[in-house]
């Protein structure tokens, strides 16, 4: 058993000031209100908050200080490979693992990259792991699509597709194509195989999209083929918060930080994820690691709270929001019968000065302050 | 005359001075610093009570302007790469007053960069340091050539291997490097001579670095790549600035009995290159322990060069540098390594009027910057 003390508590909801929790084995077993003192805890922190969750990630996928050689995010000898799966190029031992558990995160949807207009299928992890077996949560699980101008890129010079036309084609043609697939079962066929689960509804499509009107093409495809999907990327949602809003559509906006070197970032601003989250969306944050470093995901939830959101709404975009968008319902908060994923931090998570003191990963210390 | 008072002015060179006050002229220059709070007859006021006042800060290594935000490789001027060598070119040609990135500057509270250059020429050009706030760059520039750019490590070979040229190999490099100093040593004998040369763009700049008026800014991430840097600097006895040093710490010691300046950085990416493996917050601190000159960069448009303020603030709470310190590698330090100590990098009286009025502490992520001044005007305010 493990009894930790903390100042705040953000529970995934609320921050409750002077709560002490108790976690036995890998899970919390209770939370109650203290009187403030921290006599006879095993651990005492100014913040304690679930671990965090960063969605679409390309961690252990594209990996850190390498060049080819560590980059499994793209099977680019297609545009179209639903049939991959991030689990399999994923490696335990990139260093940016570690380093996200010094920042506080502890789960991930590790994702294909957006070079293709379907990139292969996610695996949800922990961060730890001597083994992919050892960290995967769920797997498979989410299928990543990418629009707007990675695939054209990517793709144009040799095969469509070579426009957003030749994008949304694509897509269209292969669900389609796997639907009837679905229905008539022929010859085995892995790339429609892949797609059966989100046809049915039973899947997420995690549609990368950063410029409004490719946000609008995905909702409009989604809409089309009755997917469950989430948006990801979405710089400029902020211009269809209205239609998103009224869609009910799911975004995972980021990262907050990333030089708007390209014409499809170059809306890009916190304010974007601010306005989105005030419009009633609901919304994630993602660090889009390696974009930006997953470690660092917290320090970029402080730029949200300079634009007006409230601490806990800002905390709970990397922790009850996506653990509710992966349908984890054992993740990304604090209350009895929690997976024991737990950060204590200094001060405030998201400034600069709350590092990180502990990391637990289902009840576990993984990462201690020196 | 502008009089900005109360609030916590962080002067940086001469400690904080709570609810103080400071009087910026119409000549652009810091009239006074006041350790109370003044009434300045004739004087614009600004209550800054309950924010920071705080020195414009200075990133001393950057592309802004010279690769433009939001448009892609059209906007891309910083590498003249059709030959490794390419010292005749010249920042002050290329940078694009109006890109975004100098509202973004001013949004982070810089005030002065250093542009120029990339790295994939072993020599890619003249740099520049400039303000970032006006629309001729005339107006702006203060250095002008700044610092000639060189690489060392992986980019230059990578170019250069991919199109079948010298240099492929870090042997390659050092020996373009040499060549050209060697070339230029000779070019300044002869200019001398009753038989001097024809006039070359590229020799003249380089006759600049061998008479030391300007350094050789050298990208360098791994300690082996410095160590040449430095031995090619003792060759020519020119002067030099160490651009990155990622791998800087473990040769500390050797870099402060050199007596090299360091620009760490970009520290808040993902580290992209085996060379880059030893990215750290921490090396600015082990680096100024050790008796270097340290500061920090963005490398814009690498990192966003108004998160200059969120890297020093890491490498103070997390790389062991503390407030006090992690302010001087982005304000002071930058401003010596360029030698306009005596101009910017502080709150000082005299020195110009580059102030930045700040919500909360600049290190705190929550922090705005609400007014920035630039020579005494203010030239971005933040929407309420």
């Amino acid at each position: 058993m493990i009894s930790i003390a903390a100042e705040h508590l953000f529970d995934g909801h609320a921050i409750i000031r002077n709560a002490n929790i108790l976690v036995d084995g890998s899970r919390i077993i209770s939370v109650v209100t203290s009187d403030g003192s921290a006599q006879g805890c095993d651990y005492a922190a100014a913040w304690v908050t679930p671990g965090f969750i960063d969605l679409d990630s390309g961690i252990g996928l594209k990996e850190e200080s390498l060049g080819f050689e560590g980059n499994d995010l793209n099977e680019a000898t297609d545009a179209v490979t639903s049939e991959m799966r991030a689990a399999d190029g994923l490696n335990p031992y990139d260093t940016s693992f570690e380093k996200s558990t010094m920042g506080g995160v502890t789960t991930a949807l590790v994702m294909p990259g957006d070079g293709n207009v379907i990139g292969g299928r996610g695996a949800v992890v922990h961060q730890v792991g001597a083994t992919i077996d050892d960290m995967l949560i769920k797997e498979p699980f989410g299928v990543k699509f990418s629009l707007g101008d990675s695939p054209k890129q990517t793709h144009g010079q040799k095969r469509t597709p070579m426009t957003r036309m030749g994008n949304a084609f694509l897509i269209r043609d292969v669900l389609t194509k796997a639907r009837e697939y679905g229905e008539k079962k022929k010859e085995y066929n892995m790339k429609y195989e892949a797609l059966l689960p989100l046809l049915a509804g039973e899947d997420i499509a995690f549609i990368g999209a950063d410029r409004a009107d490719d946000i609008m093409t995905a909702v409009r495809l989604a809409e089309e083929f009755k997917l469950r999907y989430v948006i990801t990327g979405a710089f400029e949602a902020d211009l269809v918060a209205d239609q998103l809003k009224a869609k009910e559509t799911t975004v995972a906006f980021g990262p907050l930080i990333m030089s708007r070197s390209t014409h499809e970032a170059s809306h890009l601003h916190p304010a974007n994820a601010a306005i989105l989250m005030a419009g009633g969306t609901r919304t994630a944050i993602m660090s889009g690691h390696p974009r930006y470093p997953a470690k660092y995901l917290r320090v970029s939830l402080g730029l949200l709270v300079g634009c007006g959101v409230s601490p806990q709404e800002a905390l709970a975009t990397v922790t009850a929001v996506p653990a509710e968008i992966l349908g984890l319902n054992d993740y990304g908060t604090v209350r009895p019968g929690s997976v024991a994923d737990l950060t204590l931090f200094r001060t405030d998570p998201w400034e600069p000065e709350g590092i990180v003191e502990h990391t637990f990963i289902s009840g576990k210390e993984v990462y201690a302050l020196q | 005359m502008i009089l900005i008072h109360g609030g916590t002015i962080l002067t940086v060179t001469d400690g904080i001075i709570e609810n103080g006050s400071v009087l910026l002229g119409d000549d652009g220059k810091i009239t006074d610093v006041f350790k109370e709070q003044v009434d300045v007859a004739g004087a614009t006021e600004i209550d800054a009570t309950g924010k920071y006042v705080v020195p414009g800060f200075v990133d001393a290594h950057t592309h802004l302007g010279i690769v433009n935000l939001e448009v892609g490789e059209i906007g891309e001027d910083e590498n003249e790469m059709t030959t490794p060598s390419t010292p005749g070119c010249r920042a002050i040609d290329a940078v694009y007053v109006w890109d975004s990135g100098f509202k973004d500057a001013l949004s982070g509270g810089v005030t002065t960069v250093f542009t120029g250059p990339g790295s994939g020429n072993v020599i890619g050009g003249q740099s520049i340091t400039m303000k970032t706030a006006g629309h001729r760059i005339e107006d702006m520039v203060l250095q002008d050539p700044a610092g000639l750019k060189t690489a060392s490590g992986e980019n230059p070979k990578r170019v250069y291997k991919g199109k079948g040229q010298l240099p492929s190999t870090r042997m390659g490099t050092a020996k373009v490097l040499r060549e050209a100093l060697s070339k230029a040593r000779d070019y300044m004998q002869r200019k001398a001579s009753a038989d001097p040369p024809a006039a070359d763009l590229d020799m003249e700049v380089l006759c600049k670095v061998l008479n030391r008026e300007i350094p050789l800014r050298t990208h360098s991430h791994r300690a082996d790549d410095i160590m040449t840097m430095i031995r090619i600097r003792n060759e020519f006895g020119v002067k030099m600035v160490i651009e990155h040093g990622t791998d800087s710490a473990r040769i500390r010691d050797e870099l402060a009995r050199a007596g090299v300046g360091v620009i760490t950085g970009p520290l808040l990416d993902v580290s992209p290159k085996v060379e880059c493996a030893s990215s750290s917050f921490e090396t600015p601190h082990l680096l100024h322990k050790a008796g270097v000159l340290t500061a920090i960069m963005t490398d814009h448009p690498v990192i966003p060069i108004e998160t200059l303020r969120l890297e020093a603030a890491i490498a103070a709470y997390e790389g062991g540098a503390g407030e006090q310190e992690a302010l001087e590698f982005i304000s002071c330090n930058p401003a010596r390594i360029l030698g306009l100590e005596q101009r910017i990098g502080s709150i000082t009286k005299g020195k110009d009027a580059d102030v930045v009025i700040w919500s909360g502490h600049p290190f705190k992520a929550s922090s705005i910057a609400e007014k920035t001044f630039v020579n005494g005007k203010l030239v971005w305010e933040a929407h309420a």
